[in-house]
């Protein structure tokens, strides 16, 4: 045998030794990541927290990722610690907080593609069913049949637990639940002789109101947000009747007049009545209702809890209004969940029920954040309190009682961010007055959002 | 001859205000730092914007120190940095070295090839180094953040076109004394390129210590974090409620050390922007 022949040989040899290899590797990754069952042996002493199934004395290292900031994990500290000194005092903590959202979320698919993730994670409503959908995260149903916490699903915000169910199966346990209002500058509005929106208001009333708010460049009346943003602008898109895609996702609603006059409505508040700030303004003003550049302003709950506000000016925050087809409210939320791969899983599901149905820690977690927690019955500590709670006598109104009533769960489909990038490349083209034409806009969207259903979701829901 | 002293005097000054001007424009936002480092929270989405605080708030520095252990934040970086900085140009010059002197079958092609590694872009690379870390046991260790930055193809690049400068003749007269290749490079080569060494040095250095995105795959704990990892930290959901103030006094300490560098070495800095086309 020549010796190029001998080189060509032992590449091939070493080609199909690699093949092999990497086929096994594949087999192995496809049965690792089933949705396995869990056993649940009781083998130990249960108590009000704990299944009884893992050796209180376990020791070893469990792993938490939060996104939240230095200032805002104090009060999952506080409960994290007391958990595992009470009842696994030898499993050391290991907290990975302080990450920013953006990068939370690149980071998270690393360490759970590459094999290492942690034991508890934090996850939002927007991203929840992608995991899911993909075998990342652990269906927590037959934890949550055999160790129920209290007052499940009764006592928690419907909503919340529908954001976090992917094919009918529970991903993530709910623990805020943040909602949508209207926040006024009163010093604004006390020029126009005018009542304050109420819920009755339709989305007319509130243009009426904003072109007498506005003046010139200096004062806009309105800021409701940009449709290039999808999720937080369902709810006007819903109040006009349209949508974004059928049930079954085998069809787009971007045809629809409906969803067509939605748009048409939103972009014309800022290229036609000019009662809205354009773009220009609002990126070199992240907080234009804070600047006082706006008059009234569509935002969520938790800026009314903020110390920017306070002084500037006299506000009040109101309902935010009714289309056509009825009154629709936002709703978002974030939740706690466990990667398919986790280590520990059966403590992390105690810690995660104890955290979020212990009535003691949901005071301490409602009263130390910004949104209400995510049980009903706590709904009291997630109210403002102090100096904030006169000023907004309203604040159980507009962002409890009708957010319950009227509340709309976002279709966060689990491709929703591939689809998000089609939805904003278009979108923006009404934000940016590139085009002012809505239904131009929209058939081409709709277009694009059908061949991403079909590409996406023909033979699969 | 009048006249065109004077026009080129006018050229001159036109020059030298257009240099101010982009001079200006290039250290405002530092400026703007410094200057936001001392303001309230309020002060911070005050529109239009402020330049000058009402009061001199020292005590972010203070409150943004206690909030989090940047002295340790501050150590890690310090460490990663010394060791990759020092650790880059032990085998940048090593591999310059082969590359520029020594002879041996497919010398070029391996060398276009390490070259070809700049360009997979960090993402692509990111999981199956993030598992080869893991199989090593080094998640959560600053190792896992040093032993990747030891290597650099660039580096390697920027010695090697350095030492091919250098006369061959120098090592001829070396070699005829008896001196090993070891022993060329350390007593020879190495005195040489003292410029080089400075100029990657400082990339290197700035580099490393302004890193962000490995780290944040790599580190988990707080008292592995490295600086700028720190400084997001006080990073909320919610942009209103970031304490931008307090990341900007943060952010203040974390750029000195980069500054006492540029101001000592910014001759090597600007050499190798020219020697390498490349920055960074």
């Amino acid at each position: 045998m020549i010796r190029r022949d001998f080189l060509k040989r032992l590449g091939q040899l070493g080609l199909g030794a690699y093949g092999m290899s990497f086929l096994r590797f594949c087999e192995k990754a496809s049965k690792s990541i089933s949705n396995e069952i869990l056993p649940f042996d009781v083998k130990f002493p249960a108590t009000d927290w704990t299944m009884g199934i893992v050796d209180p004395q376990i020791s070893g290292t469990f792993k938490i990722m939060s996104w939240e900031s230095a200032f805002q994990f104090e009060k999952w500290n506080l409960i994290i610690n007391e958990f595992f000194r009470t009842y696994y005092p030898n499993i050391k903590v290991q907290l990975d907080w302080g990450i920013s959202f953006a990068n939370y979320n690149t980071k998270l698919p690393v360490l759970l593609a590459g094999g290492s993730p942690p034991d508890m994670i934090w996850m939002h409503d927007t991203r929840a069913k992608s995991f899911a959908a993909i075998d990342l995260l652990q269906e927590l149903d037959p934890f949550l049949e055999f160790f129920k916490p209290d007052g499940w699903p009764d006592e928690y915000y419907p909503t919340q637990v529908e954001s976090f169910k992917y094919s009918n199966k529970q991903y993530a346990f709910p623990y805020d639940y943040a909602t949508g209002g209207l926040y006024i500058n009163l010093d604004m509005y006390e020029k126009i002789d005018e009542e304050l929106p109420t819920e009755d208001w339709t989305f007319d009333d509130l243009l009426r109101v904003g072109k007498k708010l506005t003046k010139g460049d200096r004062q806009f009346g309105l800021n409701l947000g940009s449709e290039a943003s999808a999720g937080n602008q369902y709810w006007i898109l819903r109040s006009f009747g349209g949508d974004w895609f059928n049930e079954n996702l085998t069809e787009s609603k971007f045809n629809l007049p409906e969803t067509i006059e939605a748009y048409q409505w939103m972009t014309d508040l800022r290229w036609k009545h000019k009662v809205a700030p354009v773009p220009e303004i609002t990126q070199g003003r992240p907080q234009p209702f804070v600047d006082g550049v706006v008059a009234i302003n569509a935002d969520l709950g938790a800026p009314a809890f903020g110390d920017l506000l306070e002084d500037k000016f006299n506000w009040t925050i109101a309902p935010s209004p009714k289309g056509p087809k009825g009154r629709f409210q936002f709703i978002g939320g974030s939740a706690l969940s466990i990667p398919l791969k986790a280590t520990h899983k059966h403590i992390a599901y105690e810690l995660i029920r104890y955290i979020l149905s212990k009535p003691e820690n949901l005071e301490i977690i409602g009263k130390k954040g910004r949104m209400f927690v995510s049980r009903m019955s706590a709904y009291e500590y997630g109210l403002p309190q102090g100096r904030l709670a006169q000023k907004m006598k309203n604040y159980k109104k507009v962002f409890y009682d009708l957010a319950r009533r009227d509340g709309v769960v976002v279709p966060y489909i689990s491709k929703y961010q591939e689809w998000d990038d089609i939805y904003r490349r278009n979108m923006e083209m009404l934000y940016f007055g590139e085009e002012l034409s809505a239904k131009k806009v929209c058939l081409k969207l709709h277009d694009a959002t059908n061949r991403f259903l079909e590409r996406t979701y023909l033979k699969k829901v | 001859m009048l006249k065109k002293s004077t026009s080129k005097r006018l050229v001159d000054y036109l020059s030298y205000i257009l240099l101010i001007l982009t001079g200006i424009v290039v250290i405002l936002p530092f400026v703007w730092m410094i200057l936001s480092s001392f303001k309230t929270a309020g002060e911070i989405w005050t529109f239009p914007p402020v330049f000058m605080p009402k009061k001199f708030q020292w005590s972010n520095y203070v409150e943004a120190w206690k909030a989090l252990p940047f002295d340790r934040f501050f150590i890690n970086s310090l460490l990663v940095t010394i060791f990759v900085t020092v650790g880059q140009l032990f085998t940048c010059s090593l591999g310059g070295y082969a590359f520029a002197r020594l002879r041996f079958p497919g010398k070029d092609k391996l060398f276009l090839m390490y070259l070809a590694t700049m360009m997979i872009p960090f993402p692509v690379l990111m999981i199956p180094l993030f598992i080869i870390m893991q199989s090593f046991g080094w998640i959560d260790t600053l190792k896992s953040i040093i032993v990747p930055g030891l290597f650099s193809a660039w580096g390697t690049f920027l010695m090697r076109q350095f030492m091919m400068g250098i006369p061959r003749t120098l090592e001829d007269a070396a070699k005829i004394d008896g001196c090993s290749y070891w022993r060329l490079y350390w007593k020879i080569i190495v005195p040489l390129c003292k410029p080089v060494f400075a100029t990657l040095g400082i990339f290197t250095f700035m580099g490393t210590w302004n890193q962000f995105f490995w780290p944040l795959i790599m580190i988990n704990t707080i008292s592995n974090k490295t600086l700028p990892l720190g400084l997001v930290m006080f990073q909320t959901r919610i942009a209103a409620e970031t304490p931008w103030h307090l990341i900007m006094a943060a952010s203040c300490a974390t750029v000195l050390p980069i500054i006492i560098l540029f101001i000592i070495g910014q001759k090597y800095y600007v050499k190798g922007i020219v020697t390498s086309g490349l920055k960074g």
